[in-house]
């Protein structure tokens, strides 16, 4: 028995040392996000520093294809930033806009888009919380905690404690990433796009009515995405800003298609109240009316997103 | 918990720990608890099925053994009844009540019988097979009944193989449960090789094909003929490293224990006929078969008609054990067809062989005999894998019409065409590269195990060569695991 557990520990030793070793480069390489690929707006995000905003939005792609930020700017003569990502529950936006704040950003109002979706994000995106952009963050202890409680307990111990472990579930995504970085475009080109749009991005294609029926959404409101909500807002408060919620616009019909909206309304409407927080009042049905300023039932394309914004503007005057 | 899971990895280490740190007389204690926490932990309630099962095949094989003649007889059946009695309820049931409501349908009678909803119980169709495999082998006085209810039980109940096999003769298990096993090391160590052999099979080849073969299956009208055919071998080996995979999962896993397991697969790809392929596929099984029901019925040892019958018979039985589906009976008849097929022209290939002076050119009439078998095998996997039979023959009818036409097309590969490829199977050119890279190392190891396995070639190789290689095989499992979105093994739902 000795014989085999000496043996044991000879075949492991190299393995757990260059597991360290490898975790410990990997953490360095893929923490930096100018080394991610694709290059994308959440990588792009970590990389604004030191910059002074009237105004930040905050959300899914209901907020970065649907705020128009530049028109904003001009319009009330401010400086904007919109930070709605893909797919993105409160989760991430909590994570991106800590790490926002921590890299010495400051927002005067941020503005967060809160609708039955984001209120019930497991249901309502694939991906809800994109931990594996995170893990190589996970010594920090925000980062940390938010992985503990979004992905439970058991793959967060895995990922802290495992030399590599959080490498190889997501193996696909940080080798794609390093052999894109070797061959691959600079970033810059990224940046530019979207500090010349104060990182909005605009759906340019239109489909053409009627919109494919959707799958039921049934839904809950998420105490878990609530609690993220809250972080949010008290980290906005922390550091001095004053916060709005918004309920951006889907196309008319869509009710047909849900139930438990109304339930998801009121608990945030509640929520709001019991937290002093009001919602900006820019509903309109002529936008939610009319199928040419939709890129589908979701999404304004870049049209409505002009009409939208300019709601915003009125709202904000 | 799954064999590919972290759950399964903490659980198998503490088993091994608290197994070799209990004196020998009780490990199959040990053993039993574990096996019954591993089955729990999948549904927890399913667990007194399978001891339902225990009791009624322990009971009658007692009771069995001091009976003879017709009593015997019916005890045997009482006792297979018993046995498969939740089989049949849980697997067939909705089966037989769909047919029967078509029937009705179709004949215009007012008969709608209901539906039941429930989860099949994972690796009930293996151990019944086990149970029944006891009970018979007690009938036919070969196997003496086991007194020892905790290590009949463990008997059915060993965690490596009760999910899906290999389906174990109790003339193999019983003893070796009854014995002490002192710590091997070189045992334990041979089994940890098998089963990092397993998973490099199941995370890295079959769990990545499952993204090409779910896409490409999941909307057969979307396809075209040629995706369709890629798929379809892609599929081929999707299934063979899913459960040989698992096969050697389990097989290693039983070995660290210091049990050993029928071995399930050898090569089958490499066959030269369909009857040589099915005595390398699902080895427990096969020979379950025909250990069970086709030399029962006769065997080979018949006129040709009723040879012929048999085979039928056993390869229908198959394919019903299989799946409750047309598709799988389909499929079982087809492979049944295939040997039937090919024993009535075994005279005019001879001839055609020796016309074209094959029979001069082993190797190739080699090569053509492997390729020309697996491109038949790989026909029957289009109703394995299909959602219907109706879907099965579209997806026939579009490889016959679409791939002549295509090939008439033909023109040297550009990457492009690649790129393209990639993206109709849904799995982009990361994946295929990686997916048709080990495939090639999987056949390249395959090769060099035609006279001996890989682990015998490997003991005599230097220290470093040996680390060399295993290390090779973990970073392979690293970097190219398909980890996210865990897949169960295919052969789970049977």
């Amino acid at each position: 028995m000795r014989n085999f557990a000496v043996k044991t520990l000879l075949f492991c030793s190299p393995l757990l040392v260059l597991a360290l070793l490898f975790n410990f480069i990997l953490d360095g390489y893929f923490g930096n996000p100018l080394n991610w690929r694709p290059f994308e707006k959440m990588e792009w995000i970590l990389t604004v520093k030191n910059q002074n905003f009237d105004y930040a939005f905050i959300g899914s792609s209901r907020v970065k294809y649907m705020v128009d930020t530049p028109m904003i700017d001009r319009s009330l003569h401010v400086k904007s930033i919109n930070l709605g990502t893909d797919g993105s529950g409160f989760a991430d936006n909590y994570l991106l806009y800590s790490s926002f704040l921590a890299n010495g950003n400051k927002v005067k109002t941020l503005i967060i888009n809160v609708d039955p979706y984001v209120l019930d994000s497991k249901h309502s995106f694939g991906y809800p919380f994109h931990d594996f952009f995170f893990l190589p963050r996970l010594h920090d202890e925000n980062v940390s905690q938010t992985v503990k409680n979004i992905s439970g307990i058991k793959k967060w111990l895995t990922w802290k404690y495992v030399p590599l472990a959080k490498y190889l579930e997501f193996n696909e995504k940080f080798i794609l990433s390093f052999v894109h970085n070797l061959k691959d475009q600079d970033p810059q080109r990224v940046i530019e796009r979207y500090e010349n749009n104060a990182g909005a991005d605009f759906i340019t294609n239109v489909l053409n009515e009627p919109f494919p029926d959707r799958d039921k959404d049934s839904f809950v409101f998420d105490d878990t995405d609530a609690e993220y909500l809250l972080k949010i807002v008290t980290l906005a408060r922390g550091s001095g800003s004053n916060v709005l919620l918004y309920a951006a616009p889907e196309y008319q019909g869509i009710e047909k298609f849900q139930t438990g909206r109304s339930e998801s309304e009121a608990r945030a409407k509640k929520f709001a109240g019991e937290n002093g927080l009001t919602f900006l009042d820019i509903a309109d049905k002529d936008i939610e009316q009319d199928s040419t300023f939709f890129r589908d039932w979701l999404h304004l394309n870049a049209t409505g997103t002009r009409i939208f914004s300019q709601k915003i503007i009125d709202a904000l005057k | 918990m799954m064999f590919n899971s972290i759950n399964f990895i903490i659980f198998f280490v503490a088993t091994f720990c608290l197994f070799y740190a209990t004196p020998i007389k009780y490990r199959w204690l040990v053993l039993l608890l574990a096996s019954s926490i591993f089955y729990a932990s999948l549904v927890p309630y399913y667990l007194l099925l399978v001891y339902g099962v225990i009791l009624t095949s322990y009971l009658v094989g007692l009771v069995m053994d001091r009976q003879a003649g017709v009593k015997r007889k019916i005890m045997l059946w009482l006792g297979i009844t018993g046995a498969a009695a939740p089989l049949l309820f849980y697997k067939y049931l909705n089966f037989f009540q769909d047919n029967i409501n078509t029937l009705a349908n179709a004949l215009h009678w007012n008969y709608s019988g209901a539906m039941l909803h429930f989860i099949l119980p994972i690796g009930l169709s293996f151990y019944t097979f086990q149970a029944i495999s006891y009970l018979v082998e007690i009938y036919w006085g070969k196997q003496k009944p086991e007194r020892h209810l905790g290590i009949y039980s463990l008997f059915i109940l060993f965690f490596p193989q009760i999910l899906a096999g290999p389906i174990a003769r109790p003339q193999s298990l019983l003893p070796q449960l009854n014995s002490g096993h002192a710590f091997n090391g070189d045992e334990i160590s041979n089994g940890l090789k098998l089963m990092l052999w397993g998973f490099f099979k199941k995370l890295v080849i079959a769990d990545r094909l499952s993204i090409a073969v779910n896409h490409v299956y999941g909307a057969t009208a979307d396809a075209s003929g040629v995706t369709l055919l890629i798929s379809t071998v892609l599929f081929a080996f999707q299934i063979y490293c899913d459960f040989s995979g698992y096969s050697d999962i389990a097989i290693g896993a039983a070995q660290v224990f210091g049990f050993k397991l029928m071995h399930n697969f050898n090569r089958p790809y490499f066959s030269k006929s369909i009857a040589e392929f099915w005595n390398r596929w699902h080895i427990s099984l096969s020979s379950w078969m025909r250990d069970y029901i086709y030399i029962p019925l006769g065997g080979s040892r018949v006129s040709k008609w009723k040879w012929a019958r048999n085979i039928l018979i056993t390869f229908l039985v198959s394919g019903f054990w299989h799946g409750a589906n047309w598709t799988f009976i389909f499929w079982g008849l087809l492979n049944g067809s295939y040997i039937v097929i090919s024993r009535y022209t075994e005279k005019p290939r001879k001839f055609i062989v020796n016309l074209i002076h094959l029979d001069k050119h082993s190797q190739i009439h080699k090569l053509l005999r492997i390729s020309f078998t697996f491109s038949l095998i790989t026909i029957t996997w289009i109703f394995f894998r299909a959602a219907s039979l109706h879907e099965a023959l579209y997806i026939l009818q579009k490889i016959a019409i679409d791939v002549p036409l295509h090939l008439l097309n033909i023109h040297l590969p550009h990457l492009d065409d690649y790129r393209l490829l990639a993206s109709q199977l849904g799995m982009g050119i990361y994946n295929l590269t990686i997916a048709i890279g080990s495939i090639a190392v999987m056949e390249f190891v395959h090769l060099l195990e035609r006279n001996r396995p890989m682990s015998d070639t490997l003991r005599n190789k230097p220290l470093w060569i040996r680390w060399s290689f295993y290390y090779a095989i973990i970073l392979a499992i690293a970097l190219f695991g398909a980890y996210h979105g865990q897949a169960e093994f295919i052969y789970f739902k049977f």
